[in-house]
């Protein structure tokens, strides 16, 4: 299998504004920022919980406790695949019962992963809630999953793969999407025949990609891939349903006073 | 990186270092499992293991169905007092007996040195060794050196003194196996008559034979003591259990002679009185608690890595 990079997603500056907002929207939607634990699914959910929880410690001056979950053990495939996977160590030290906690993971796809992490974390107690938030949503889950808190929505193919590079992990921030070719072969000679296309029309692509995006994710916890692929007269129409709403709901209000 | 591709764990001899290093790693991630409130993952579910013990055990028996249970396997266990052994059935009927009712993994230990490989010849079943005669006792090797890895990070230069029946343990043919194979040096030490001939030759790159506690103790960075197998003073291998204590036993006088910092450990169960002294096993430089909790940590690695998973088919997609 060959992996090529196809596109920019995120520039370092991008990722750092992004993990900034999802902090926000965090405190935002969770008032009661004392019950709050992040927890970050390995490998690269960790260093982004941690970062999350910097940020809020600097604007909210409280501390939040960080975790980490390992989810191989509560794999669904665990029986399926012949390599035995890497166990890495779970963490979580403060007692879950009753505090709300947000799942972290980089990027959202099948919803396999957050099903297996809502099933390891519910042996470690019973939280009050449990919040998703992911960097990247690219979309195809198999699973009736849905992200609380998105930094970016990001439709792809089957044959393409998101790579989230992280200081902590990778060495340099930030996000690429790439081609995934089962066939190696077929991929170099894909790669060679397409290389004077270079970099620029590759970051023009993700720039085209931005835009179209702009939208959606300008919503706070705009967490439905979906959205895009209604396109924007859908995106109208609901925002009107919503407006009739609210206006029922006032007159409702009214009569009963 | 390192994978883990045996059907069986029948000892450390024939293990690499990587594949050592790997249980130790994934060991460690085990062990929190046991400090959660439900102490239970889904790993191995739908995986069936019987327990064989031929041999009478309490805490590689209870340390092995404690760990089969904390991956949620199914266990049946067996024991030589209440099966059809007594009847006169061969271990080969046994355990084909057993295979024939649809068990994965098969934990066994047994008298005769050898018993696992030639079950291994013709089981389907995945064959994991609690210990067979004289041979290997890989799982409890492997415990002794998750501890004293938590403790040292490595073991490279490490120098460890095993004392006592090195003829009959099987715990220290194992530890010389696997402590050789990962750069630590070992030293074996006993009465003349508890020392196998050629012993010296064992392990990888070979080990030193001391028969002078003192001097065996003297620059060791740990002291894993055997247990003196009571049944074994019939044999006359030493003239009374007064004399191997006053000669072989480890008291804090002779604790005296080793580096402050070394650690004492006792795979168990322990003779007060015989090969270690009442202040020793309570004193604080033991680690043979630690041992047992890191016993269920290592048994939980060996079998998820033996029977977690399948032996063909593709990575999927996360």
């Amino acid at each position: 299998m060959l992996i090529r990079q196809k596109a920019v997603v995120m520039d370092e500056l991008h990722l750092r504004r992004t993990i900034m907002r999802i902090a926000h929207e965090i405190v935002e939607r969770n008032k009661e920022v004392e019950v709050l634990i992040l927890v970050g699914i390995r490998k690269r959910g960790v260093p982004l919980a941690e970062r999350i929880a910097r940020t809020i410690e600097e604007f909210e001056s409280v501390s939040i406790p960080v975790g980490a979950l390992d989810i191989t053990l509560y794999r669904d495939d665990l029986q399926m695949v012949s390599q035995r996977p890497v166990v890495g160590k779970t963490e979580i030290k403060e007692d879950i019962h009753d505090r709300i906690v947000v799942l972290v993971d980089d990027v959202l796809f099948t919803g396999r992963t957050v099903r297996a992490a809502l099933d390891e974390l519910i042996d470690f107690g019973r939280p009050r809630a449990i919040q998703l938030a992911v960097l990247i949503d690219r979309g195809h889950r198999e699973f009736p999953i849905r992200a609380d808190f998105v930094g970016k929505n990001v439709p792809t193919s089957n044959t393409e793969t998101i790579e989230v590079l992280l200081e902590e992990t990778d060495g340099r921030d930030g996000v690429i999407l790439c081609d995934v070719y089962e066939d190696e072969e077929r991929g170099k000679a894909r790669g060679e025949g397409g290389r004077d296309v270079g970099e620029r029309r590759a970051v023009r692509r993700s720039q085209r990609c931005v835009r179209r995006k702009g939208r959606a994710t300008a919503k706070p916890g705009g967490g439905k891939s979906m959205v895009e692929e209604k396109g924007p007269g859908k995106l109208k129409e609901k925002g009107k349903r919503k407006k009739e709403k609210m206006s029922k709901r006032k007159g409702k209000a009214k009569g009963r006073r | 990186m390192v994978q883990f591709n045996r059907k069986n764990l029948l000892g450390l001899e024939e293990l690499t270092a990587e594949e050592i290093e790997l249980i130790l790693d994934t060991a460690d991630s085990f062990k929190e499992i046991s400090e959660r409130p439900i102490k239970k993952v889904p790993a191995l579910r739908g995986v069936t293991i019987a327990n064989l013990f031929y041999e009478p055990s309490t805490r590689t028996r209870m340390s092995f169905e404690l760990a089969e249970k904390r991956l949620s396997a199914d266990t049946v266990n067996f024991s030589k007092a209440t099966s059809a052994v007594v009847k006169g059935e061969s271990l080969r009927d046994t355990a084909e007996n057993i295979q024939a009712m649809k068990v994965d993994v098969v934990v066994m230990r047994h008298s005769s040195s050898g018993a696992h490989r030639f079950l291994s010849e013709f089981l389907d079943a995945s064959i994991v060794n609690a210990g067979d005669g004289q041979h290997e006792h890989p799982t409890q090797a492997l415990l002794d050196m998750m501890t004293l890895r938590q403790r040292w990070g490595g073991f490279e230069g490490k120098r460890v003194t095993i004392i006592g029946d090195i003829m009959h343990s099987r715990v220290a043919r194992s530890n010389i196996w696997g402590l050789t194979k990962m750069g630590a040096e070992v030293t074996v030490c006993g009465p003349t008559t508890m020392m196998p001939p050629m012993i010296e030759q064992l392990g990888e790159g070979g080990i030193t034979v001391e028969y002078d506690i003192r001097r065996a103790i003297a620059e060791a960075d740990a002291i894993n003591i055997l247990r003196i197998q009571l049944e074994r003073q019939k044999s006359r291998l030493f003239p009374s259990l007064q004399e191997y204590f006053d000669v072989y036993g480890v008291t804090l006088d002779v604790l005296e002679a080793a580096p402050r910092e070394g650690i004492v450990m006792h795979p168990g169960p322990m003779n007060r009185g015989v090969e270690i002294a009442q202040e020793v096993a309570d004193g604080d430089r033991a680690v043979i608690l630690e041992q047992v909790t890191n016993g269920v940590a290592v048994r939980m690695a060996v079998l998820f890595l033996i029977a977690g998973g399948k032996t063909e088919g593709d990575e999927p997609a996360s």
